[in-house]
């Protein structure tokens, strides 16, 4: 399959611009039915069934984070968080199933009443859906992963 | 380990009353000086479970407040708990969280010690006369080590209560934890969350038993998850509630949901439709085994305490996990959250229960995070200097005692938080 890099990099942008701008009903109308949205805990790879992870949610508990996001009365989105982040390194790989594995860096500025810098790789498992790109999965490598981390209550 | 002599000079009766606290001793930072000798290097802290090191080799690195240690099996089984420093010049030898090794070295100037902390070699051994006690210089030990269902203990001080007699009437509690394992062990197996959070260690203590906040921080995280459970959450908070706090005597403190739970069929534990038939009733079955009918039943009703056992060992009923706090300065601790697996539960419900948790708990957990924030603003609150006072009489016409003569309130009344600093203001005030 031939893969169209520039509109994965136009997606990737896009996902960005929406996280940072709080824009939550159009983030999670990028996620297909089966997606998982994942950040491990203490390492890159680990089992989530046996592991905890930072967040590890399917379909609904998206749903959820962006519910209570949008009620306004999340505490530690009250008030949100002031956010920028770059996408780069980006690398595209086939996947299975079709679905592309895109690999990139991000560096997200986060400003509460001090700022906070979080860093790291995320894995995007990206689909066509009716023409259009979809995530299938993200996987989010915190590379403080292990390290005593403020909350993180923004979407990364 | 010698006591420090010098006398306070802090007034702990000025700062302290039955019903209100001054901000003071939340940020200065003489107070949290004192805090560290009088308490955190004084009494039994708790610091993991030895199911973390389950091998001969294998160690974590934690710390008790400032004071890195070392949690190590030795190769003849048994748990030490070392001081993660180097006796030669100070370096800290451990730099990896965890591991298995037989052996430590310090890389300054290569060292080693056997996994029991003992000194096996020193580098350029010519340098050292007869003077040098091979068996004086291994890596210092903690006075005192401790354990309760296989959860550790340490104590800085050579002296003091022992740990049956600091635990108390808290005991019980860790046990009705514990037993919610099939084969009554936990494995605290399945990694680790850690916080890092802006705030004074003791405003975590008073919000961990304090309920009433959980009717306002916590109302985005429990409506977008399920309107039913808002309801019953309110009813808990509600004027008719049966559920209570608790004063358990020795500083440590409860929300005690049981009763409540009861009535309006919050259970805590409950699995149905999350996890198969299958599992759900090999778990009860299994647990029933063990425990028997009647306790498995009431462990499954009322699920885990609610305890906050003082200084720093905090298990909830909603939780899966043993949690624990680490200050580090007046404006800043650790929090670190344990989460247990049931040792002999089908690996499904195991799998739920780790998913459950995180939905709630750890840095983006829906629960935790506004906690930490709130934390955060709690100790912000404190740069207010002209009116200091910080106001706990909530319930104060409302205690009672329990049927055993102890000391317990409506749910969402003051009672922990008094209870805690009176039994702060005893340990900060003795000899």
């Amino acid at each position: 399959m031939g893969v169209d890099r520039g509109e994965v990099e136009r997606f990737l942008y896009e996902e960005a611009r929406l996280m940072d701008e709080q824009q939550y009903d159009a983030w999670e109308a990028l996620w297909t039915d089966d997606a998982i949205y994942w950040v491990p805990c203490n390492a890159d790879d680990i089992d989530p069934t046996r592991h905890v992870s930072i967040i590890y949610d399917d379909r609904d508990r998206i749903g959820h984070r962006i519910a209570r996001l949008k009620s306004g009365e999340a505490c530690a989105q009250d008030p949100p968080s002031r956010l920028r982040r770059l996408i780069s390194n980006i690398e595209i790989t086939e996947a299975e199933h079709g679905d592309l594995e895109v690999r990139s860096n991000f560096l997200v500025i986060e400003v509460r009443q001090d700022q906070r810098i979080w860093a790291g790789a995320t894995i995007h498992r990206l689909r066509q859906v009716d023409g259009r790109l979809k995530m299938a999965g993200k996987k989010v490598l915190l590379v403080n992963n292990d390290r005593e981390l403020p909350f993180l209550a923004f979407l990364i | 380990m010698a006591q420090p002599t010098s006398t306070s000079s802090i007034d702990y009766d000025a700062l302290i009353k039955d019903d209100q606290v001054h901000g003071r001793l939340y940020y200065d930072p003489a107070i949290f000086e004192e805090e560290l000798e009088k308490i955190w290097y004084r009494e039994w802290i708790f610091i993991g479970h030895d199911s973390e090191v389950p091998n001969p080799g294998d160690y974590v690195v934690r710390r008790i407040a400032r004071q890195p240690i070392v949690i190590t099996r030795g190769d003849d089984g048994q748990v030490r708990v070392l001081l993660n420093r180097c006796p030669h010049r100070g370096n800290a030898v451990c730099q990896r969280e965890r591991g298995n090794t037989r052996v430590f070295r310090c890389a300054y100037h290569g060292w080693t010690f056997d996994n029991a902390g003992d000194l096996l070699g020193v580098s350029f051994w010519s340098g050292y006369d007869e003077s040098f006690r091979k068996e004086e210089m291994g890596m210092t030990r903690v006075p005192r080590l401790g354990s309760c269902r296989g959860l550790l203990f340490a104590s800085l001080s050579a002296d003091g209560i022992s740990l049956d007699e600091h635990l108390g009437q808290a005991r019980k509690y860790i046990d009705q934890f514990v037993d919610l394992s099939p084969t009554g062990e936990i494995e605290v197996q399945a990694g680790i969350h850690k916080m890092r959070v802006q705030s004074n260690w003791k405003m975590y203590v008073e919000n961990g038993v304090d309920n009433y906040h959980a009717n306002f921080v916590h109302q985005s995280a429990i409506a977008a998850q399920s309107k039913e459970l808002l309801a019953k959450l309110r009813a808990t908070s509600a004027d008719a509630s049966l559920a209570v706090t608790r004063d358990l005597g020795g500083g440590h403190t409860m929300l005690d949901f049981f009763p409540q739970n009861r009535v309006a069929g919050l259970v805590p534990t409950a699995t149905a439709g999350a996890v198969s038939r299958e599992a759900e009733a090999a778990y009860v079955d299994a647990l029933g085994r063990f425990h028997g009918r009647e306790r498995a039943g009431a462990l499954l009703a009322e699920g885990p305490p609610h305890v906050m056992i003082f200084p720093n060992l905090f298990i909830t009923n909603f939780g899966i996990d043993l949690r624990t706090i680490h200050p580090l300065a007046p404006g800043l601790f650790y929090n670190y959250h344990l989460p247990a697996l049931l040792k002999g539960a089908p690996p499904e419900l195991n799998a739920y229960r780790i998913r459950r948790y995180e939905g709630a708990y750890g840095p983006a957990g829906f629960f935790l995070a506004d906690d930490m924030e709130m934390w955060e603003r709690n100790y912000r609150g404190t740069e207010a200097r002209v009116n200091e006072w910080v106001v706990l009489r909530r319930g104060v016409h409302r205690e009672r005692p329990d049927a055993d003569g102890l000391p317990i309130a409506h749910i969402t009344d003051e009672l922990p938080q008094r209870a805690i600093w009176r039994h702060y203001k005893m340990l900060m005030t003795r000899p």
